[in-house]
């Protein structure tokens, strides 16, 4: 690594960890950790039906997920997630950007739920994270904006330095469980 | 594997959809359809859109639900918002016009398209989204089918303490501007322009939009319907393994410039329009995993995606392999509107992720960092630090990287710091290493990166205000250091009016000027914005100057009428009551629903303005919200204004009255003028017009159009103008009478020779224009002045009065070389108002 004639300020190594905010006006890179603490809720869901319904004037797509596993938050049998966009009779409403979720597949999201009593995924894509099976048959959770090329089939081992997150999900779980307690405590 | 046969599904299912498209526009970065007879996209229809303005209106809800800290207040924000709309509509290649209309209440019922802007919880990780309303129709109009955009809806952040706040940040202001780019039907490109997503954006007040935005939103909505034949054009494909890329992003890169950009098709075309005149490098990028464009979608409505990620590639020349080597990279000169550049095509590999995106550049001023990054060339060196996914592994710099600063740099040394880590680029500036934008250049073993506009060179470092001091006169005087003549100075979201032009130096120097209205007792923060595109928030963000407008009064307004029915357009007159005040320029009015659209404002006195407002004919009938934002003084009255049934008897006036002469966009004195509208007469014979209460001699009279000429010796300003159909008066409504536009009264060489259609001038030579019927102040406002020669505008060098005649100026400028032909004919228009054009001949020598 080369070293040149100018250092970086001290206090501009310091202000670096600062910067995630600034980086993003549309979305805010959230890390795991701002994800595991924002979030009302975190499940590990199946995606059933869903449905488009006017909310005031905004198209908002309710999608029906069965949990099967609670990470944060209460226990339920399922959850309504709202994304917004959507189409009712021949009126469609679309937003870059939002999630995708695949009827029948399995998911952990990072939920929210606002004052309006909506429960919505935070970050958009970033609160969506696939299940895949990586090397030894271990469940991977892979955040759903680095999508499925970040990872290598053959070993589940991701192949790229991202900014989007794959981790075990017992290492998620982990995760989630002291990040709790330590709020806890 | 798996993403190679990902490919391949969609090359193949792409190379279908080419065939049922036949022969597919360009894709650029809009909301596309593939149909059986081709690619459209979605938009809004001018056609049912009053004088084609789209109109923005927030929703009162914010009046109680924002969150603000500090002296940040809810006008501060809406100030920012109409500052947003004016950088969308001072595109003038575009034929869509933005306004900003005020408050609207939630749910009142609207029939014309519009753009509606909410604060509201946004669920942590978004900041701001924006969509819009389709009903999957199709029309078509003078440019050829689309989809009609119903209405677009921006959500912000209800909280201004969080990021993009506060309201007066240049960061809301440009993120208020992307997001009503969303609105008016764009996607994110990746070129630092504005519709770029925040991580890479790369405009500032200074300049809002880029080339990219404009030939986006212009290729939409193009003003006349020849906005390609107006520029250049590259057009090509991009392969890989024999087949078409879709999505693709190809940019063309101006070495010291801005870039614009377009998406392959299915097939792999691909065609970038709206270039400049210039020298351009092209590349082709993959789109980043998390580019957040909404897939083009297909017949039957079911997206269709990218193909897999591919390696950043540059043109080379016709016939070479692409490169990534910049000392092999082709370039594609453009020398003039219309021109075609065909072929230029790529071959990329595929790979299995996109190596390098969503790099960040930053620099620091003391404790602030900045990005993109703004260097001082001027010093002997500058650093930049990089962060984003791919150019860092572990705790070090990707292996193999290299980092290049595009245009004349030599490749710096770099080193990675901190965690997560980051990239510190030490730049040495070579000599007059120059001002603008410059590129990023990031290199990998095997892919690349360009990060366009990473680098802002100055010449100059960022203003600081140190006082504002008010003055007896209400005009307040900012002092400070770096502050240029041509600084603009904003009062939280408003730009102030200078009154006394800056003077001192670099280190010292002060400029007088008039703060926008005040709220009472309202505490406005003070930032200086230079045209390099800094501004004193770089080093003064943490304790910014402020300024503190009087305590006074209640303020309140009357108007009238408060009702009107569908169909027409009146005059609407407003007289403000208590301590509320207005200041031309700074006033919006508005009426709480698209489908009233308030025309123009004229300030006839502090106290007191009118303007024209017409309600469109399709207007949902009720009550809706009247709102007035006068500087940072903002009223609001729900339900105080009431659209009524269409009468089809009433006599009606369409706005505006218009010049009988089409070279002329402007109403003055001896002009002849044609009011269009519907049963303005019931007979040739019964129609009667007065203009200021002046009984007028009408020329053509019919239901639904009289002609009239204003007498010669009518005053300027706004004039009432009442029409009678013989049964019924129209609602009255307000003319603007200008001054007789400019008149070429010669044409002179640099050796003072009387140029004509016979007597040749010089391309290259100095010519002096005698101007007549020129207001002279525009001697201290020269952007108000346009040359044009032969089709295009040229700068005016210098203007110069005319000893003994106020209203003759002489105009300087240079024929440019490139005019070629026989003769070439120049006209001088002030604000919009062109002369009569004059013809001279041309010579080669």
């Amino acid at each position: 690594m080369h070293r040149g004639m100018a250092r970086v300020p001290a206090a501009a190594l310091a202000l670096l960890g600062c910067l995630a905010p600034l980086r993003a006006a549309t979305l805010e890179r959230l890390s795991l950790g701002d994800m595991i603490q924002k979030s009302t809720a975190i499940v590990r869901g199946q995606i059933g039906g869903s449905y488009a319904a006017f909310r005031g004037n905004m198209i908002y797509t309710h999608v029906s997920v069965a949990v099967r596993e609670t990470l944060k938050g209460g226990a339920q049998a399922s959850v309504d997630v709202v994304l917004p966009g959507g189409a009712v009779g021949n009126v469609r409403q679309t937003y870059s950007g939002v999630p995708q979720l695949a009827g029948g597949k399995e998911y952990v999201l990072f939920l929210w739920t606002g004052k309006s009593g909506l429960t919505q995924v935070i970050g958009f894509t970033q609160g969506v994270f696939s299940l895949s099976s990586g090397a030894g048959g271990q469940s991977m959770a892979i955040q759903q904006s680095t999508s499925d090329p970040m990872v290598d089939p053959a070993s589940g081992q991701v192949i790229q330095n991202t900014s989007g997150i794959a981790l075990r999900l017992s290492d998620l779980r982990s995760l989630i469980a002291n990040a709790s307690t330590g709020a806890a405590r | 594997m798996l993403v190679r046969g990902r490919i391949a599904v969609w090359s193949g299912l792409c190379a279908g959809l080419v065939a049922l498209a036949g022969s597919p526009a360009a894709a650029y970065y809009h909301f596309v359809h593939y149909t059986p007879n081709g690619l459209i996209q979605e938009k809004f229809d001018l056609r049912v859109l009053p004088g084609k303005t789209v109109t923005c209106l927030v929703s009162d809800a914010g009046l109680s639900n924002t969150i603000f800290g500090g002296t940040d207040s809810f006008p501060s924000a809406l100030a920012q918002i109409r500052q947003a709309t004016l950088a969308w509509n001072s595109v003038d290649t575009s034929d869509l016009r933005v306004a900003f209309g005020g408050l609207e209440t939630v749910g009142t019922p609207q029939s014309t398209p519009g753009v509606d802007i909410v604060f509201e919880d946004m669920p942590p990780g978004v900041l701001a989204f924006t969509g819009h309303t389709t009903t999957g129709n199709i029309a078509v109009g003078p440019n050829g089918p689309f989809v009609p955009i119903m209405r677009s809806t921006v959500h912000l952040s209800r909280d201004f303490t969080q990021h993009p706040g506060p309201s007066y940040s240049e960061l809301f202001y440009t993120t208020a501007v992307h997001e009503l780019g969303h609105a008016l039907g764009l996607q994110h490109t990746f070129t630092g322009a504005a519709m770029s997503t925040s991580v890479t954006r790369a405009t500032s007040r200074a300049r809002p939009v880029e080339r990219d935005d404009i030939a986006g939103i212009s290729l939409l909505y193009p003003k006349g319907g020849n906005f390609v034949s107006q520029f250049g054009s590259i057009t090509g494909h991009v392969y890989t393994g024999g087949q078409g890329v879709h999505l693709a992003s190809v940019v063309a890169l101006r070495p010291n410039g801005s870039a614009v950009s377009a998406l392959s098709n299915p097939d792999g075309s691909y065609r970038i329009d709206g270039l400049p005149a210039g020298v351009y490098w092209i590349y082709v990028h993959p789109l980043p995993p998390d580019a957040n464009v909404t897939s083009p979608v297909d017949a039957n409505g079911n997206p269709v995606p990218p193909s897999g990620p591919t390696e950043t590639l540059f043109w080379a020349g016709f016939g070479n392999p692409g490169t990534r080597d910049p000392s092999q990279f082709g370039t594609v000169s453009i020398a003039g509107a219309g021109q075609v550049v065909s072929g230029v095509d790529f071959s990329v590999q595929s790979r299995a992720a996109v190596s390098i995106y969503d790099v960040s550049s930053y620099s620091y001023f003391g404790q602030s960092a900045v990005s993109p990054a703004y260097l001082n060339s001027t010093q002997p060196t500058g650093m930049v630090v990089a962060q984003g996914v791919g150019i860092t592994s572990g705790s070090g710099a990707a292996p193999g990287l290299g980092i290049q600063l595009l245009g004349g740099f030599a490749p710096p040394a770099f080193y990675a710091y901190g965690s997560p880590p980051a990239l510190a680029i030490p730049l040495v500036f070579p000599l007059n290493g120059g001002t603008g934008p410059r590129h990023l250049y990031f290199t990998l073993p095997n892919d690349a990166y360009v990060l366009p506009n990473g680098v802002n060179l100055t010449l100059k470092q960022p203003p600081a205000v140190s006082g504002a001091t008010p003055n007896p006169d209400g005009s307040v005087t900012i002092s400070g250091s770096y502050i240029q003549p041509d600084s603009r100075i904003f009062f939280d979201g408003q730009p102030a009016v200078t009154s006394v032009p800056f003077s001192g130096n670099d280190q010292a120097g002060n400029v007088t000027v008039q703060p926008p209205a005040g709220a009472s007792g309202q505490t406005a923060t003070i930032t200086v914005y230079n045209s390099d595109g800094q501004n004193s928030m770089f080093v003064q963000s943490q304790a910014p100057q402020t300024y503190s407008y009087a305590v006074t009064g209640s303020t309140g307004l009357v108007f009238s009428p408060a009702s009107l029915p569908a169909g027409t357009s009146s005059m609407v007159d407003v007289a403000a009551t208590g301590n509320l005040r207005f200041v031309d320029g700074q006033v919006t009015l508005g009426f709480g629903s698209t489908d009233l659209t308030v025309q123009r404002i004229w300030v006839l006195s502090p106290t007191h303005l009118v303007a024209n407002v017409t309600v469109a004919q399709s207007a949902a009938n009720g009550p809706s919200e009247m709102s007035l934002l006068a500087g940072f003084q903002l009223y609001n009255q729900q339900s105080a204004f009431v659209t009524q049934p269409f009468i089809p008897t009433l006599p009606a006036v369409a706005l505006p009255p218009v010049n009988a002469n089409p070279a002329q966009s402007t109403i003055y004195p001896g002009a002849y003028v044609s009011l269009y509208g519907a049963n303005l007469a019931i007979s040739s014979g019964s129609a009667t017009v007065t203009l200021g209460g002046q009984p007028l001699t009408l020329l053509y009279v019919a239901p639904n159009q009289i002609n009239f000429q204003v007498p010669n010796s009518f005053s300027t300003g706004p004039a009432i103008l009442n029409v009678n159909s013989g049964v019924a008066n129209a609602f009255p409504v307000v003319v603007q009478i200008d001054p007789p536009p400019p008149v070429i009264v010669a044409v002179t060489s640099s050796s003072n020779v009387l140029l004509d259609a016979t007597h040749a001038g010089l391309p290259g030579d100095t010519l002096q224009l005698l101007v007549a019927n020129i207001d002279p102040t525009v001697i201290n406002t020269p952007s108000r002045i346009r040359i044009n020669a032969g089709g295009t505008d040229l700068a005016v060098t210098a203007i110069l009065p005319v000893s003994g005649q106020s209203n003759v100026l002489l105009l300087q400028f240079i024929l440019p070389k490139s005019l070629s032909g026989q003769q070439t004919q120049i006209y001088v228009s002030v604000d919009g108002s062109p002369s009569n054009p004059i013809t001279i001949a041309l010579r080669s020598s």
